[in-house]
């Protein structure tokens, strides 16, 4: 019941900061209240820690109250009588069901698909060698001892792995759904799973303009088998693809768009995907890098500077925190100088081949991505969406270079395969919401879209 | 004016009355758009059984995802519902965890737990019970998870609680020699005593 009733006020907060942002899409608004709530209350528990004030389930309660009040207060009038109009929704409810009732069996399927990945995880306790030694024993010392700053970083006794100095946004919020009573907290990888769901509908729908198409291409992301797998285990994988793939989507819909709305929602997304996992480094450059090119187009640079700001101040704050107060080292190395090493390049490329292009990992998507880019050429096609492929395929080279640049070879000097059949293999998610969106937005489901939409 | 039968809709009225007509065009595309709605509704049916269709039989993947994970997870609830969490932990995580928990269940949570080194704690792959792979018991970090807030010492490893050591690990009979007082018949091959 605890833990019922604080998910739920986190979801309303989530769903008010949403809003303030400017969004008023109900599925896109449904889809970010969670992430965006645990975002929110990552960084009041980490300034909780820094101010010596215990984070518990009372004091992260007052918290999310006080930032709910607020927003109301702050927007009550928009709340009130302009915008918000519930009845608005529930219309747009039954109106998807009188026109779209043809779409009932997918979302059949998506709702075995959800129900089914959430009860595994909801049943079973965490298990993922990864979290044992690291983010989900952190969760359970700090549900234990309310800090941060626990005994496991002790450094007369150290119990911190190499993962259990990631960024706190997994952590702190398992740590709630202990404290919240939960035996597991894996009830966060599950409502990650749903929110994920949700944004990529409301984003399919809106480019594609047609619901049917968009709930096709949000059931193609979430069935994705490697992807939903490991959806049920406590890993943070599934929450940083979320973070950084919708991030730059939404950095990507802004430059396109101007939409005020679109730059703060990939703004405060990719922000807290540096909270979630360090390597969403590699999105926030790329999208820093498309949004420069914008401020340099139109002669504003406020965005990219707010943007550069919030990357590299959330790194710098963190990486910080774990060199002067946690006193621990902090995850990977990197080797940040140029280097040539043909082996380990052919070794990294050769392994690379084999997960992305592996239809058992992530079914179809590679391929329908290559297969989709081949449109490109067809003369309709618009060069925004030209601009996206390039995005994903600069992107995507960045995060292989990041494995080349990292210290992950023995002491014979051979490649460790694990980085690369399990880190880049669960890595590869960020780019599950990219591929899916260029799909949306690509020449032959738009003139589909328009096609069915023009005859009704 | 009468009703065409033929066609569902009255028949397009005569004269100049704007009204009538644009009443008329207005049904007319009404009904129209009834039948391409119903059209392309039995058309996203059909695209999504034969999507799905495609999915599981062509796709090793989807395949695994549908009839192995998803469907292997309802058929269980019912059983993994009746489990408790110590059970489901050693299913998945083998002796380990099952070994861990143990001693977790018989020492107190200020507990200070002398382990054996490494060698002792023989694998599956030696012939021992425990698991070959990155989980386990002799990994502190992994191993604390599992007996927290206790605290585990392994032996030869330097610690500043190995002078303070409450209790040990009974390991493949290893351990004995700090609790001389129990008597050899009485030996267990995985145990944990009270110094």
């Amino acid at each position: 019941m605890t833990a019922l009733l604080f998910f739920t006020i986190l979801a309303i907060l989530g769903g008010l900061i949403t809003y303030k942002t400017g969004q008023r899409d109900m599925w896109l608004m449904l889809g970010l209240s969670f992430p965006l709530g645990f975002g929110y209350i990552t960084i009041v528990s980490f300034i909780f820690d820094l101010l010596h004030v215990p984070i518990t389930i009372i004091s992260g309660t007052v918290a999310i109250l006080i930032g709910i009040a607020g927003l109301i207060f702050n927007q009550k009038d928009d709340i009130v009588n302009h915008n918000f109009n519930p009845q608005a929704c529930l219309k747009s409810v039954v109106h998807f069901f009188k026109n779209y009732w043809g779409s009932l069996f997918i979302i059949g399927i998506i709702a075995y698909l959800l129900l089914g990945i959430s009860t595994k995880a909801i049943l079973w306790p965490t298990a993922a060698y990864d979290s044992i030694e690291g983010f989900d024993f952190v969760a359970k010392v700090i549900s234990q001892e309310h800090v941060l700053r626990n005994s496991l970083f002790d450094i007369s006794y150290p119990l911190a792995s190499v993962r259990a100095p990631y960024p706190p946004l997994v952590p702190i919020n398992f740590a709630y759904a202990y404290m919240a009573g939960m035996e597991y907290p894996k009830i966060i990888s599950v409502l990650f799973i749903i929110s994920t769901f949700f944004i990529m509908f409301g984003l399919a729908k809106d480019i594609s303009k047609n619901l049917f198409i968009g709930l096709i291409l949000a059931f193609i992301l979430m069935s994705t088998p490697e992807y939903l797998a490991m959806s049920a285990l406590s890993l943070t994988n599934v929450p940083t693809a979320l973070y950084a793939g919708f991030g730059l989507i939404f950095i990507y819909r802004f430059v396109n768009t101007s939409k005020r709305t679109d730059f703060y929602l990939g703004l405060i997304l990719l922000t807290l995907g540096m909270w979630t996992r360090t390597e969403v480094i590699i999105f926030s450059i790329v999208a820093i890098l498309i949004l420069g090119l914008w401020s340099y187009k139109n002669k504003k640079y406020k965005e990219t500077i707010v943007l550069t700001g919030l990357i590299f101040g959330s790194y710098i704050i963190w990486k910080l925190y774990v060199d002067l107060v946690l006193q621990a080292q902090m995850q990977q190395s990197l080797n940040f100088l140029p280097f040539y090493d043909g082996q380990k390049i052919s070794d990294i490329l050769n392994l690379v081949k084999f997960v992305t292009f592996s239809t058992q990992y992530y079914g179809w998507v590679v391929y329908l991505f290559l297969g989709f880019g081949v449109t490109l050429l067809l003369p309709k096609n618009r060069m925004a969406n030209v601009n996206l492929y390039i995005i994903i395929i600069i992107t995507w080279i960045l995060y292989v270079i990041l494995y080349y640049q990292m210290d992950n070879v023995d002491a014979n000097g051979n490649l460790i395969p694990n980085y690369i059949t399990a880190g880049y293999r669960r890595g590869f998610f960020s780019f599950l919401p990219l591929i899916t969106y260029f799909i949306a937005s690509s020449a032959p489901i738009i003139l589909t879209s328009e096609w069915i939409n023009k005859k009704l | 004016m009468a009703k065409d039968k033929n066609r569902g809709y009255k028949k397009k009225p005569k004269g100049n009355n704007k009204t009538e007509q644009s009443t008329y065009k207005a049904k007319k595309t009404n009904k129209r758009f009834a039948y391409w709605r119903l059209l392309v509704n039995i058309g996203y049916l059909v695209f999504s059984g034969i999507l799905f269709y495609c999915m599981i039989t062509y796709n090793p993947g989807y395949d695994w995802l549908f009839n192995s994970l998803i469907k292997n997870t309802y058929k269980s609830k019912e059983q993994v519902l009746t489990i408790t969490t110590d059970q489901k932990l050693e299913s998945k995580l083998g002796f380990d965890a099952k070994y861990l928990l143990f001693l977790k269940s018989k020492t107190p949570e200020e507990a200070i737990i002398l382990m054996p080194p490494p060698e002792i704690i023989t694998r599956k792959r030696d012939g021992g019970l425990f698991s070959n792979d990155s989980a386990y018991a002799g990994n502190l970090y992994w191993a604390s998870y599992f007996v927290y807030p206790r605290k585990l010492v392994y032996e030869g490893n330097e610690s500043i609680y190995s002078d303070q050591i409450t209790h040990v690990a009974i390991i493949n009979k290893w351990g004995y020699q700090y609790a001389p007082n129990v008597p050899e018949d009485q030996h267990q091959e995985y145990s944990v005593i009270n110094l």
